[in-house]
């Protein structure tokens, strides 16, 4: 093991600033996707409970509909008030979901871009796996 | 109306006072690890190492050991603040749907107002008892400001003051995330770096134990 350090020591291909940027990024791009991912399953989860919402509401006969505000309290309101509000909500957080989606895109092929990069500069020198 | 304007400036002021950092940097041994140039909260940029020889030779006594451990303690502080940061952002994320909800409810109390509407709910009376009422929008609300203070509004001044603390929060997470891109830029600097003085020392080593065998 000592002798493949000292070998790889010699053979060590430099690190110039610009590597250094590219290196920045490619961490920079990983922390990014761990929370955008974690932020979608959380919409993800919302946007289901709001599937299931509108379908009980449609399924419904229409009395006793609350609806929760601020988090704590239940308000009635009328069935057609309470669908509104639902579909208003499900475009919003399908909206936020599309984004992420994007988001994801765009930094896994900046990612795949930079891997090359790195790879065909450092080899076996740099690690950029899970 | 006096009351409102005390609120509304402790918020905007609690939005302008942005962290400065620099102090928990001033102790680093080595400034040359140091740029020099820091970020708007005072976080230091570090230095990248053009020629580990050269870095070396800025040291007072030309030891690897020393670069190496102040770079580690830059190291250090740096995961420590990056840890306060990611804290800070986690609570701003709780908070703002937090206050989104609560902006919705008093929208909520302001239209039925306007309509000249009772509305009946189910409302939390504790943890796990809900009471039921009927509620007549009188035109205030009761906005719980924290440390046991809770100061009542009309509705479009606690609508504002809402709009206000959300923007604020928000202004406070988007602070908090270019803060850790710049932070983990300077924590993954600082390992190559590192990593570089290391694979350089052991490189001087082997060529050095390679003279020796010559001479010997």
């Amino acid at each position: 093991a000592a002798a493949a350090r000292r070998e790889m020591a010699d053979t060590a291909v430099d690190v110039r600033k610009e590597d250094q940027k590219l290196i920045n990024e490619f961490g920079r791009l990983n922390a990014r996707t761990k929370e955008i991912r974690a932020d979608r399953a959380v919409l993800q989860k919302q946007l289901e409970e709001l599937d299931d919402a509108t379908t009980e509401l449609a399924m419904g006969d229409g009395d006793d509909v609350q609806l929760m505000l601020g988090g704590e309290s239940f308000v009635d309101v009328s069935e057609d008030f309470a669908t509104e509000h639902c579909e208003a909500e499900q475009e919003r957080v399908q909206a936020e979901l599309d984004g992420f989606d994007a988001a994801i895109a765009a930094a896994e092929k900046r990612q795949k871009e930079l891997k090359k990069l790195l790879y065909d500069r450092f080899g076996a020198q740099i690690n950029l796996e899970e | 109306e006096a009351k409102g304007d005390d609120v509304t400036d402790a918020l905007d002021a609690g939005a302008a006072a942005t962290e400065d950092a620099s102090k928990q940097f001033a102790n680093i041994r080595m400034a040359t690890i140091l740029s020099g140039e820091k970020n708007p909260r005072g976080i230091p940029y570090v230095a990248f190492v053009e020629s580990v020889e050269e870095t070396l030779a800025t040291t007072t006594d030309g030891t690897v050991e020393k670069l190496i451990g102040a770079m580690n303690e830059l190291h250090q502080k740096m995961k420590i603040l990056e840890g306060h940061k990611e804290r800070t952002k986690i609570s701003m994320k709780q908070k703002i749907p937090e206050i989104a909800r609560t902006l919705q409810l008093v929208k909520h109390l302001k239209a039925k107002h306007d309509a000249d509407e009772t509305f009946k709910s189910h409302y939390s009376l504790s943890e796990m008892l809900y009471g039921r009422a009927e509620v007549t929008p009188d035109g205030t609300v009761c906005l719980w400001l924290g440390a046991n203070v809770m100061v009542e509004y009309p509705y479009d001044e606690a609508i504002d003051i809402l709009e206000l603390s959300l923007k604020n929060a928000k202004t406070r997470r988007d602070i908090c995330d270019a803060d850790l891109d710049m932070i983990r830029d300077q924590v993954i600097t600082v390992e190559v770096n590192m990593a570089r003085v290391f694979n350089y020392d052991v490189k001087r080593r082997k060529a050095e134990g390679g003279k020796k065998e010559i001479e010997a």
